[in-house]
């Protein structure tokens, strides 16, 4: 088993002093290279789960264990290391750095890992041709539509391999058409790396092409549901 | 890719910001150099100044008229002494040598300062050397033969062989009645660096025969340069004179030192002025680091999210500081100093007094101590970002 949680949640205060939970899942296992949907509406704490389990938020409680090690009680520098080596992240707000190309920012997270420089560069340009921007690799993100960065952000969470990858809603600024390209771009590559998948989504036509999903719902984690 | 890249695409990607926090930097730093400078400045140039003129002779009465009148050239001649009073300080075997100079004429607002030609032979000390070097032609051998100070000749574009008329007072009136007796240029000095550097030098004779006329007392001086013999003779020199009622006898580096401390403290009020202004130029880069470090956070969590490690976030973070820190510093550096020679060159132009503006002692610790802060102040936020819940940046 990659990854297991058990009873993991987050509980904020709210301005008026009330403690809320804004995400809760009970129990969540993952074997390594297994796809996982995760449903929800737009405010069910989804996000808030992805940033748990990639230890970008420290939980309320609960313990989360990867390849059999507690990872949530890490300490602060140990858990950039273990996210470096283990974890590529697409981000929902995509959160790509705008001083930086769309080659320069998928080769920073290469960087970080120690990658080789021109190992990199060459697994880069054939990504980024795979998804149709060979062309634009030295644009800034700013100059790129949704769509391109959505892309780009997916070959930056991708060129280490990772062993697990977090996709938060990647298809959700994107038309029917590329929603499918995408979809099948990151289920492919992970499929082709032995990567693991984690991919959130409130979008019911995304459910139709995955065989099984978890549904969150009002921050618990409920139903798995089957086509 | 690489740290340095990063550093140098954040910094570029927003030009505008990073020249701010630059500028901002820039402008404290100036300011903190402008006053050091001109605290260090404003005193050293009055007394380089000073520096020819060991000891004054002449009339009794205000001895900060006296060094007015003969170092700077400035303020009202006081009235004359005799002739034979120089002829006594030569006798005198605590005086090395006394040269007479009479002031009261000028042409163009210059002053002309009357002496004697043994005047172009006085060594100052033997690391200066001669006081007044001839850059071009001779000096003076007979009456109406006038030798010109370097800047004086570089302002009214006057050459060797050239004939003026001056005129009787401090400055040239509209109108005002000239001395009918034409002057001739046969040399011009080579720069002083003080305010001789705006007079024009003749034989004293000269200025005796153009007032024949004018009822003035025969054969008078207006004061006396005095080099004494020794250290103990200046001092023997000062005491023989102190009763005497007619002359008196001062040290003019003594007179500035004395003036400073009597304009209220100048110096430490200027001294406090600029402890402030450099606690203002270290506030300024803590809030300027503070700032960009902010702006930063979105980034920070990003590359923490795809993947650095504390390591390269507080590099990245830290030489993005330091980096404009420093930019902000040399320029800052340079503008103060801009600023100081720019009001170097005025007083120059107005007194000929020339402000030293060296690199000072102080300057170099202001300019450590203002990186160090800088280094700090990009080290805490840089640290504290990899402290920071990444996801509350994301
Ligand atoms: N730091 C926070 N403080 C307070 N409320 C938060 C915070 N982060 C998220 N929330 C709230 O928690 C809920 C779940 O958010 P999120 O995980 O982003 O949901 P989803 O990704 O499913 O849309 C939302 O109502 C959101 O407003
Ligand atoms: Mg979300």
């Amino acid at each position: 088993m990659l990854l297991e949680i058990k009873n993991v949640f987050k509980k904020v205060t709210e301005p008026s002093g009330e403690v809320i939970t804004i995400s809760h899942a009970d129990n969540l296992t993952l074997d390594a290279g297994g796809q996982m949907l995760l449903t929800g509406s737009s405010g069910s704490g989804k996000t808030t789960l992805l940033h748990m389990i990639a230890g970008l938020l420290s939980p309320s409680g609960g313990e989360i264990y990867f390849n059999g090690k507690r990872i949530d009680n890490m300490p602060e520098r140990e858990r950039d290391l273990w996210r470096a080596r283990n974890i590529g992240y697409v981000f929902q707000k995509l959160n790509l750095i705008e001083a930086l190309t769309a080659e320069e920012n998928i080769l920073l997270a290469g960087y970080f890992a120690g990658g080789d420089m021109a190992e990199l560069k060459r697994r880069a340009h054939d990504l980024l041709e795979r998804v149709g921007l060979a062309g634009k690799k030295d644009v800034l993100p700013g100059k790129l539509s949704i769509g391109e960065q959505q892309r780009v952000a997916v070959v930056r969470a991708v060129i280490n391999k990772p062993v697990l990858l977090l996709a938060d809603e990647p298809t959700a600024s994107l038309d029917a058409e590329n929603s499918r390209i995408v979809l099948g771009l990151l289920r492919g590559l992970c499929s082709e790396n032995g990567t693991a998948l984690i991919l959130s989504t409130h979008d019911e036509g995304v459910k139709q092409q995955f065989d099984e999903w978890f549904d969150i719902k009002g921050g618990r984690f409920l139903s798995h549901g089957h086509n | 890719m690489g740290i340095i890249k990063i550093v140098r695409r954040n910094i570029m990607f927003k030009p505008l910001q990073s020249l701010i926090a630059c500028l901002v930097v820039a402008a404290g730093i100036a300011m903190a150099v402008l006053v050091l400078l001109l605290a260090d400045g404003v005193h050293s140039g009055l007394s380089s100044a000073a520096e020819p003129f060991p000891i004054v002779a002449g009339t009794k009465g205000s001895p900060n008229q006296l060094v007015l009148n003969t170092v700077f050239l400035k303020d009202t001649p006081m009235s004359n002494i005799s002739y034979a009073e120089v002829e006594k300080l030569r006798a005198n075997k605590n005086v090395g040598m006394a040269v007479p100079f009479g002031y009261g004429d000028n042409y163009r607002g210059f002053r002309m300062a009357g002496t004697e030609k043994e005047i172009f032979d006085y060594v100052i000390n033997p690391q200066r050397g001669k006081w007044l070097q001839i850059a071009e032609g001779r000096a003076f051998e007979a009456p109406f033969e006038a030798v010109l100070g370097a800047r004086m000749a570089q302002m009214t574009g006057m050459k060797v062989g050239d004939t003026f008329k001056t005129s009787h007072g401090m400055v040239e009136l509209p109108g005002s009645k000239g001395h009918a007796q034409e002057y001739k240029v046969v040399g011009i000095l080579q720069p002083v660096n003080g305010p001789y550097d705006q007079s024009i030098l003749t034989d004293i004779q000269s200025i005796w025969q153009a007032h024949a006329g004018h009822g003035e007392a025969a054969h008078g001086v207006t004061s006396v340069l005095v080099k004494p013999s020794g250290y103990a003779q200046a001092l023997a020199l000062l005491s023989q004179y102190r009763n005497n009622k007619e002359m008196q006898v001062v040290f003019p580096s003594q007179i500035i030192i004395e003036l400073f401390s009597v304009m209220g403290d100048a110096e430490k009020v200027l001294q406090i002025i600029s402890y402030a202004v450099i606690l203002l130029a270290l506030i300024i880069i803590a809030f300027t680091t503070y700032w960009a470090a902010a702006m930063r956070r979105h980034d920070n969590a990003i590359m923490r999210a795809i993947g650095a490690g504390q390591k390269e976030i507080i590099k990245i973070n830290f030489l993005q500081g330091m980096l404009l820190s420093c930019i902000g510093v040399a320029a800052g550096v340079a503008a103060g100093h801009g600023a100081f020679a720019a009001l170097a060159n005025l007083l120059r132009q107005k007194t000929a007094v020339n402000m030293a503006a060296g690199f000072t002692m102080q300057e170099g610790l202001l300019v450590l101590a203002v990186v160090l802060a800088a280094a700090v102040f990009s080290f805490i936020p840089a640290a504290a970002a990899c402290r920071r819940q990444a996801a509350d940046d994301l």
